[in-house]
């Protein structure tokens, strides 16, 4: 499986030293030009935009791609298991033409029966999610039931929840940019090239229409919060219009009781908010959905558990007592998380290492010692 | 005071006519124009988020129109035509046929909640328009004025599709916007126009379904785009 942290590319790639194109994975269809896998660079995708980027472009594109080296290690995996984040911006000529991205795991696939009863495999879109269970069985797909997709729609908010700490505002959040895996309930987000640091500019995408934030206005993460919401009630209740999706959610929540009360709660609440301020976090949606699906007794794969608010990641602490030991890992711990293997296979430069115990307490042995001579000496002269 | 729930946002829906010309001169792809159908079909089926947005209907013509696929719901469609190609190339009865299906399905896709888009139609051909015995003819400008008539409000937009014996001028006359004609650069490889054409068809209709309004392709793999403005 391909993934930021196992990119091969530098930061900025000629499209010239990609090689050739290989199959077709879209085209034109409004957010690209084309994205086509690279045949020399199996699990790697070259996603061609219709106009070279701005400077502005140029300068979030760059500061995108290398965010991932300044997170923690559990939002480090988010990015890798449950994101399509770019590696790499592609020039030509001097000018910025596209992004190389990890393409999804083939678990994001399943063989659908089209109407003429043959089989074909196709990427399974959230959209798909978004309909009632016997449209699924139609197509050959299983249906899913409510601790299902309540699974897939945490591991949602947890990736919307990662854009939040990080001061993303990505807004895509649509049918079409979602993968969804049966077996595991985790998701892939794509188009991440397009996530801003700020609000931006808002984009019109049809049937997601904040009714807050109009088109043309500046859009940031309260926007994010509308849509994952909107989402999450329409995973759930397999209802597509935003009044009968929340209705369907509230009925669902009388029936099941606190199993859902709390997400519906956070759900109406974003969704019919009157203020921007009104819509709840990304983190506490995440919170609800994810107690929920622990609660129903489901097994399920969270894409990666996110740390809580204002912790980037955890780590190690040895017993006083085995601090002079070489460390020995008792199997089934967790390990320190890797260094990235990113572009150029530079280890991670972000936020300084804190030192061991043993560091610390040798360095202020070797100070407290110098300190001492130093006035050992200061009252021999004086005598 | 009482907090009021923001307004609920409308969602827009496409009416979206492909009209193909199913003349003699498309025997030879016929079986090409069959299975591009299928595909088009089982996109849209296997597609909700493309298939709540664009309302497709499909209106094949050669000496006579016919919707051979009524505005429907995809879903409960149980059956697809197959088409089969003879016959002239009678514009004028195709857009005639088209004003008739627009004047019936917009209203009938009116709802509480629902915007329905100015209907967008595709307009698929390997030649030129012909009357009854085959000859070239102008007899389909009246019934092409009454579609596009400023006046009338469903108006279509249209954008127009040759290969073959197709020509530039009639294709650029027809589509209704700038740049929204295309013709295919190599003649004598019209399976191959064929399939791209249904791609971009299906391109086309997401990208708008994302955008909200009509997103025409910038550009079509082995096609050129035509322009009244062009003159050499």
């Amino acid at each position: 499986m391909t993934s930021w942290s196992n990119s091969p590319f530098p930061g900025v790639v000629d499209i010239g030293t990609l090689g050739p194109a290989g199959r077709t994975l879209g085209e034109n269809t409004g957010e690209s030009r084309r994205v086509v896998e690279l045949s020399n660079h199996p699990g790697w995708l070259l996603k061609e935009y219709y106009t070279p980027a701005t400077p502005t472009d140029i300068r979030r594109l760059d500061e995108l791609i290398e965010l991932p080296r300044r997170m923690g290690s559990v939002d480090l995996a988010m990015v890798n298991r449950a994101t399509g984040w770019p590696v790499a911006r592609v020039t030509r000529g001097g000018g910025t033409v596209g992004v190389v991205l990890p393409l999804a795991p083939a678990r994001f696939s399943a063989e659908f029966r089209l109407p003429s009863g043959k089989p074909q495999v196709r990427t399974l879109l959230i959209d798909l999610l978004a309909m009632p269970d016997a449209y699924l069985t139609e197509r050959g797909i299983t249906g899913q039931a409510p601790r299902d997709r309540m699974a897939v729609c945490a591991n949602v908010a947890a990736v919307g929840a990662l854009f939040e700490r990080h001061h993303l505002v990505y807004l895509d959040w649509s049918y079409a940019n979602i993968f969804w895996s049966r077996v595991d309930h985790c998701v892939f987000v794509i188009d991440i090239d397009g996530c801003s640091f700020g609000p931006r500019l808002q984009t019109e995408n049809i049937n997601w229409s904040d009714p807050l934030v109009p088109r043309k206005h500046m859009a940031g993460i309260e926007v994010d919060r509308y849509r994952v919401a909107l989402l999450t009630a329409r995973c759930l209740t397999g209802r597509r219009e935003t009044p009968a999706a929340t209705a369907a959610l509230e009925a669902l929540a009388a029936q099941d009781g606190t199993t859902t009360e709390a997400i519906t709660r956070l759900v109406v609440q974003a969704v019919s908010a009157t203020s921007l301020d009104g819509r709840p976090k990304l983190a506490e949606l995440h919170g609800a959905l994810a107690r929920a699906v622990q609660g129903s007794g489901g097994t399920w794969q969270p894409t990666v558990e996110p740390p809580p608010d204002g912790v980037k990641e955890w780590r190690e602490i040895r017993p006083p007592a085995a601090a002079s030991a070489p460390p020995d890992q008792p199997p089934g711990q967790p390990s320190r998380p890797a260094q990235p293997a990113h572009p150029g296979g530079s280890p991670e430069t972000g936020s300084p290492e804190t030192g061991s115990p043993e560091t610390g307490a040798g360095i202020v042995l070797v100070v407290t010692v110098v300190v001492v001579l130093i006035v050992i000496l200061v009252l021999v002269f004086k005598h | 005071m009482t907090e009021q729930s923001p307004p609920q946002s409308t969602v827009k829906c496409l009416p979206t006519y492909v009209l193909i010309d199913i003349s003699s001169s498309m025997k030879p792809s016929e079986d090409v124009l069959n299975e591009t159908l299928e595909h088009l079909y089982n996109e849209l089926v296997m597609s909700p988020r493309i298939s709540e947005f664009a309302h497709i209907s499909i209106i094949s013509f050669s000496t006579d129109a016919h919707v051979i696929l009524p505005m429907t719901d995809l879903q409960q469609l149980n059956r697809l035509p197959l088409l089969a190609c003879n016959g002239v190339t009678d514009f004028g009865k195709a857009f005639r046929q088209l004003r008739a299906c627009i004047e019936q399905d917009v209203p009938a896709l009116r709802s509480p909640g629902r915007a329905v888009l100015r209907p967008l139609a595709f307009l698929l051909t390997d030649g030129q328009p012909t009357d009854p015995d085959g000859w070239a003819t102008d007899a389909w400008r009246p019934d092409y004025q009454a579609l596009v008539d400023p006046d009338w409000r469903r108006r279509p937009n249209i954008v127009t599709f040759g290969f073959g014996d197709a020509t530039a001028d009639i294709l650029s006359e027809i589509a209704t916007k700038q740049g929204a004609a295309f013709l295919a650069e190599e003649r004598g490889k019209d399976k191959d126009a064929l399939k791209r054409i249904f791609v971009t068809l299906l391109n086309t209709l997401v990208a708008s379904a994302r955008e909200n309004e009509l997103r025409l392709p910038t550009d079509v793999d082995g096609f050129i785009r035509v322009s009244p403005e062009v003159v050499d």
